[in-house]
């Protein structure tokens, strides 16, 4: 598709960060600011929403103001603000919307809100140039698991999610029983590198090959039998063996249906998002398999997986060459799923 | 000078446009949905009606506070966006001395209180437009002992003055109270006494300008309180 719509302003305040990004043609990094607040809610031992409020109206316009600078282009040569607007904390996405959406009303430039959630796979779009769709896509996270196909840059279906909890959450609460620190997935993951991982059998929610719905329940359940099974008979919970097996049962999942759906599509490109995504196993696993396909995997490289707007510029930048427009009353949606917009 | 102000401190809210010959336009409501749902539209309608483009406007003016947390964002954040899109001059002035130049005409004390829930409210006395203290956040029992001291008519407006009326009324002799509609802060007053302030020199860097909140988040009040 050809446009004269080159230049997007990402703005990103969904969680801690205060993130502005200018990116061209949706895939050039032009510039990217984040100013972080770890440092100021350490002492409350987690984010304290109201407080990284505070932060972002103050940090909004200078984050906005130094990510224009770093690109070398006014505000006036923007075609296209984009900005997260679910889901997050309320209250910070309150602040990046109303900043995006005045500016580009002020402006008389098109908006864009775009999804946290689709917004990282667009991490993807801007570290490899050769990312070409129709692709298959897992984004993976503590808070969902969706398989999409995205037909087009900029739209996507549900191919399936989740029924109960997200494959991050299994990992997290599993940790949280074997008393290992949060986030526990890499910590599992450490575990798990010295472990057999058909030691212990677990089972596979929802392993119909049919189906692309997951469910990670039911392991959660047979994971925490077996805990309270050894611990009950006094013996010592073989570590290692353990998180490798349990680590697999989820690997093994995601891998088989993801790479069905693929197959299914016949795409010859997977994206993958998200914490999850982010584990060595899987991507191991899951590139291997895919290659007998012929089926490449991509993932983002550690600078952007963390959240910035840059990501947010480029899911923006398709969503309007899909023929997306926000009003000017959208509103934040903590709670957004992909698959509501 | 025309002069578009903002307010977004508390479920009233809305903007107005304030030019040389008073009043041009203003959209005021009072409902549920949220700021972040209507403040936007407002403007573009108030706009239209008014056959203004935001490039007409020559300055900006926005209620910063104190009032509702995420409200005030709403507001400060389109107010800063306006300004640095269009590199106009910014002016922030409280809720509390907006709604005292509103009743500044009457000649005695005006007392804006401003709802904090929980018995508390954000006040600050007013004899025309002088502040006679500081803003406070203080307990409505405190508002009635400086209230016995005056001796002369005060003037109760903003929202905490419908949700403390039956008390003042009761302990308070020469409390009086403007109609309901009449007692919630106007967009306009915050355009007026913005443009005054324009017109005066005064202005806030859009950069640096943040909601006067008058009270740290309940954690950071948690924390100094164990430490
Ligand atoms: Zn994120």
């Amino acid at each position: 598709m050809k446009t004269t719509m080159k230049l997007t302003l990402g703005i990103e305040t969904s969680c801690d960060e205060t993130a502005a990004s200018v990116v061209r043609w949706g895939r050039e990094v032009l510039s990217n600011v984040v100013s972080s607040q770890v440092d100021i809610h350490q002492r409350f031992g987690g984010v304290v929403p109201e407080i990284a409020s505070r932060k972002h109206i103050e940090w909004i316009l200078p984050v906005i103001d130094q990510a224009l600078a770093e690109a070398g282009v006014d505000l006036q040569d923007i075609d296209i603000v984009a900005a997260t607007y679910g889901p997050g904390l309320v209250g910070g996405l309150l602040v990046g919307l109303a900043a995006g959406k005045s500016l580009a009303f002020a402006d008389n430039k098109p908006f864009v809100g775009v999804n946290h959630i689709e917004g990282h796979i667009y991490a993807n779009v801007l570290a490899h140039p050769d990312i070409e769709p129709p692709v298959v896509c897992l984004t993976v996270s503590g808070g969902h698991t969706d398989l999409l196909y995205m037909p087009q840059l900029g739209t996507y279906d549900i191919l399936g999610r989740t029924r109960d909890d997200a494959a991050g959450e299994a990992f997290d609460k599993i940790a949280r029983v074997l008393g290992l620190p949060y986030p526990g997935g890499p910590q599992i993951a450490k575990l798990a590198e010295h472990g057999d991982k058909y030691a212990v059998p677990m089972p596979r929610g929802m392993a119909d090959a049919h189906s692309f719905e997951f469910s990670f329940s039911g392991l959660k359940t047979a994971a925490l039998n077996y805990i309270n099974g050894v611990r009950q008979r006094g013996q010592e919970l073989p570590l290692a063996d353990f998180a490798a097996s349990f680590q697999w049962a989820i690997v093994d999942i995601l891998t088989q249906k993801t790479l069905a759906a693929a197959v299914q599509d016949r795409v010859d490109q997977i994206l993958l998002a998200g914490g999850v995504g982010a584990n060595n196993a899987f991507r191991t696993h899951l590139s291997r398999e895919a290659v007998k396909h012929g089926i490449a995997v991509f993932y983002p490289p550690l600078a952007l997986c963390t959240d910035n707007a840059a990501m947010i510029a480029s899911a923006g930048y398709f969503r309007y060459l899909a023929g997306r427009r926000d009003p000017w009353d959208l509103n934040a949606l903590p709670g957004l799923r992909l698959g509501d917009d | 000078m025309i002069v578009l102000g903002m307010d977004t401190s508390t479920m009233t809210g809305g903007a107005a446009l304030v030019g040389p010959k008073g009043l041009v336009g203003e959209s005021v409501l009072n409902i549920r949905s949220t700021h972040s749902e209507r403040l936007l539209p407002a403007v573009e309608r108030l706009l239209d009606d008014a056959e203004v483009t935001l490039d007409d406007v020559d300055g900006f003016a926005v209620a910063s506070g104190p009032g509702s947390f995420t409200g005030l964002r709403i507001g400060m954040a389109t107010a800063k966006g306006f300004a640095y899109a269009l590199g106009r001059p910014l002016i922030g002035v409280t809720v509390l001395e907006a709604l005292a130049y509103q009743f500044m005409a009457v000649g005695t004390v005006v007392l804006p209180l401003i709802d904090a829930r929980r018995g508390q409210v954000y006040a600050q006395p007013f004899s025309g437009q002088d502040a006679m203290a500081e803003p406070q956040n203080c307990h409505i029992d405190d508002v009635i002992v400086w209230g016995l001291e005056q001796r002369r008519p005060i003037v109760f407006c903003g929202d905490g003055a419908s949700v403390y009326q039956d008390v003042l009324a009761e302990k308070l002799p020469d409390a009086v109270f403007p109609p309901l509609e009449q007692r919630a802060l106007r967009s306009a007053s915050v355009a007026g006494l913005g443009r005054q302030r324009l017109l005066a020199g005064q202005r806030h860097e859009p950069m640096e300008l943040v909601p006067f909140y008058l009270r740290k988040s309940e954690a950071e009040m948690k924390w100094d309180a164990k430490n």
